[in-house]
């Protein structure tokens, strides 16, 4: 078709070119008109409250202050009773306290050694779709006037609220699905949905302090004040275009060559060396959420148990109530939480993250879960 | 902490990234803000404009989930939520072009290209080309003054209005020869050539042309 040479600028003054004269381009806009509108979308797109996701890379260059205090953590889940101090009686879980790749001959060590051999027996399956279901919910700690308080680690440079303030606390949860292909270079997401499921008091005992205050709306710290909301938004659906593909993971690698190729294609570049640890970490547990054969998933098992400063527990029930292993590191501190991933040894797939109180101080618990993300990941042939 | 957001991420990342950290969403608004504004300043005056852009930018967040990941730059999607709010301030823009009418000069700024537009001004064809402007058919207004204002080529002006390539290039063609037979140009009577075996699949959201021009003269 003959316009197609009239894309604009193939000729000298013709229509296009005059109407550019004609309206000519103004000033830019007043910086108060910018900040104002800047500051219209700001009040806007504060709420739905972010859901503070795991961001390791955050977390890795976080002080190793707390990795004393993991020594002794209890678990409430925020079903449960959540401000009291720590139940003495099944509450309590053993931790691991030494690195496990300086204890040679540590059980826990033998323990992921000995689970990847089994894994690496394990039958292959597949699907069209890899999807991942992700629940995921945040306990809250709120003050007068419905205001949550600041958590402790949560602004860097901002202090934790003082613990007089707090009244109750509320559950804000999410639930999401992402669905890829089994092609592992393809990080696209091909199908999903996101949808926030609303806040609520945490327990009766919330409700009851809830209306003692007068029953207020409940105004983010995270998201500057802005209402969270109390019921359940309409599902969106989600895609995702691929990134860049790397390089093809190793069909068959050994654990060796899975670290180099982890250290080779890091998630962040820049990470300090001194918390390449953290990374390798991070990647390895981050690899086990991929459509990954059993036998990688094995590998991956061999390099978390190499890694110093790897803790783990046994028998821990995820937030879903499924019973795994959890494994963090010693000083990895996410916005001043514990982050623990509790993995189902005999599949290699991660049930879930959990967000630990580390030390006592602050509203809730040492060991108190204050924020989880429960995955279920399945192949399927059909998109949610 | 400063609130002020920069990222070195296409739109398309920041966009995804800010369905779940929406603040970041900041960052599109400190890429694109000025553009949009002149944009939309060159077509209904800054007052006017201050507000729309504005109302651009609260619209494209609330709309982000619908955002097509695979376009990596945001502005055709911006440009095209601009030129749908423009649709409701038709009055204003037909004002704006009439005054520009009757102007002899760029009302309240200096020109970027003054000397061409002094040219222009000093052919008389100003008034002539304002008020053609106001008559064009919506549709076809905003793909002009896409190629124009905003440099698009057809697959951008298709994608910010959401119709066919095939209809921007049919539309452009109409308003070049709307405008040159407005002009007093040589070739007002091929008005209705290219529509002949092309016909114009108009977006079902554009308003019916008749309507607007019953607005632009009032």
């Amino acid at each position: 078709m003959n316009d197609k040479q009239n894309q604009a600028g193939d000729h000298d003054v013709d229509e296009i070119t005059m109407v550019r004269a004609l309206l000519v381009a103004p000033p830019p806009p007043d910086p108060r008109v910018t900040a104002s509108a800047r500051q219209r979308l700001l009040h806007h797109a504060a709420p739905p409250r972010p859901s503070r996701r795991r961001r390791l890379a955050l977390g890795l260059t976080a002080t190793a202050a707390a990795a004393g205090a993991a020594a002794a953590l209890a678990i409430a889940l925020p079903s449960g009773s959540h401000s009291g101090p720590a139940s003495a009686n099944g509450g309590l879980i053993t931790t691991e306290e030494r690195p496990l790749g300086t204890a040679a001959g540590h059980s826990a060590h033998a323990f992921l050694l000995s689970a990847a051999t089994q894994l690496a027996e394990a039958p292959v399956s597949t699907g069209r779709y890899w999807c991942t279901q992700a629940v995921s919910a945040q306990l809250d700690a709120i003050g007068p006037g419905g205001m949550e308080l600041t958590p402790q680690g949560g602004g860097k440079a901002q202090p934790a609220s003082p613990v007089s303030d707090y009244r109750y606390s509320i559950l804000d949860r999410q639930v999401s699905d992402a669905c890829r292909l089994p092609d592992l270079s393809n990080t696209a997401i091909v199908g999903g949905y996101y949808q926030e499921l609303g806040a609520q008091p945490a327990t009766a005992a919330d409700v009851a302090a809830w209306r003692k205050e007068g029953s207020p709306a409940w105004l983010g710290w995270y998201a500057k004040g802005a209402v969270i909301p109390d019921h359940a938004s309409a599902r969106q659906a989600t895609s995702k275009r691929g990134g860049p593909a790397g390089p093809p993971l190793p069909p068959d690698p050994t654990p060796a060559q899975l670290r180099a190729y982890l250290l080779d294609n890091p998630v962040d570049a820049g990470i300090p060396k001194d918390a390449l640890n953290g990374q390798l970490f991070s990647q390895a547990v981050d690899l086990l959420q991929d459509p990954v054969s059993p036998a990688v998933r094995a590998a991956d098992f061999q390099l978390i148990a190499s890694i110093p400063g790897v803790q783990m527990q046994q028998d821990v029930k995820d937030p879903l109530g499924r019973t795994g292993i959890a494994l963090w590191l010693g000083n990895d501190l996410i916005e001043g939480m514990i982050t623990r991933t509790i993995i189902d040894p005999a599949t290699g797939l991660v049930l879930a993250y959990d967000f630990l109180t580390p030390q006592p101080g602050w509203v809730y618990a040492p060991g108190t879960v204050q924020e989880y993300t429960a995955f279920t990941s399945t192949w399927t042939n059909t998109l949610p | 902490m400063s609130d002020r957001v920069s990222t070195p991420e296409s739109d398309a990342a920041v966009i995804e990234e800010s369905l779940r950290r929406p603040d970041l969403f900041a960052a599109i608004f400190d890429r694109h803000f000025d553009e949009i504004h002149r944009y939309l300043a060159r077509r209904v005056g800054g007052t006017v404009a201050d507000d729309l852009a504005a109302d651009v930018f609260l619209t494209a967040f609330t709309r982000r989930q619908r955002y097509d990941a695979a376009r990596d730059c945001a502005r055709p999607w911006l440009y095209g939520i601009a030129t749908n709010l423009i649709s409701s301030h038709r009055r204003q823009e037909a004002r704006y072009f009439r005054a520009l009418s009757q102007a002899e000069a760029p009302p309240e700024w200096e020109s970027e290209e003054e000397r061409l537009a002094d040219r222009i001004s000093a052919a008389a064809t100003r008034p002539l080309l304002a008020a053609a402007l106001a008559k064009l058919s919506p549709g076809d207004r905003d793909v002009l003054l896409l190629v124009a204002l905003a440099d698009f080529g057809y697959p951008e002006v298709a994608e910010a209005l959401g119709i066919p390539q095939g209809t921007v290039a049919s539309r452009l063609s109409r308003v070049r020869r709307q405008l040159r037979a407005a002009l007093g140009g040589s070739n007002p009577a091929g008005r209705n050539h290219a529509e002949q075996g092309h016909p114009e699949q108009d977006h079902p959201g554009q308003d019916h042309p008749g309507q607007d021009r019953e607005q632009a003269h009032e």
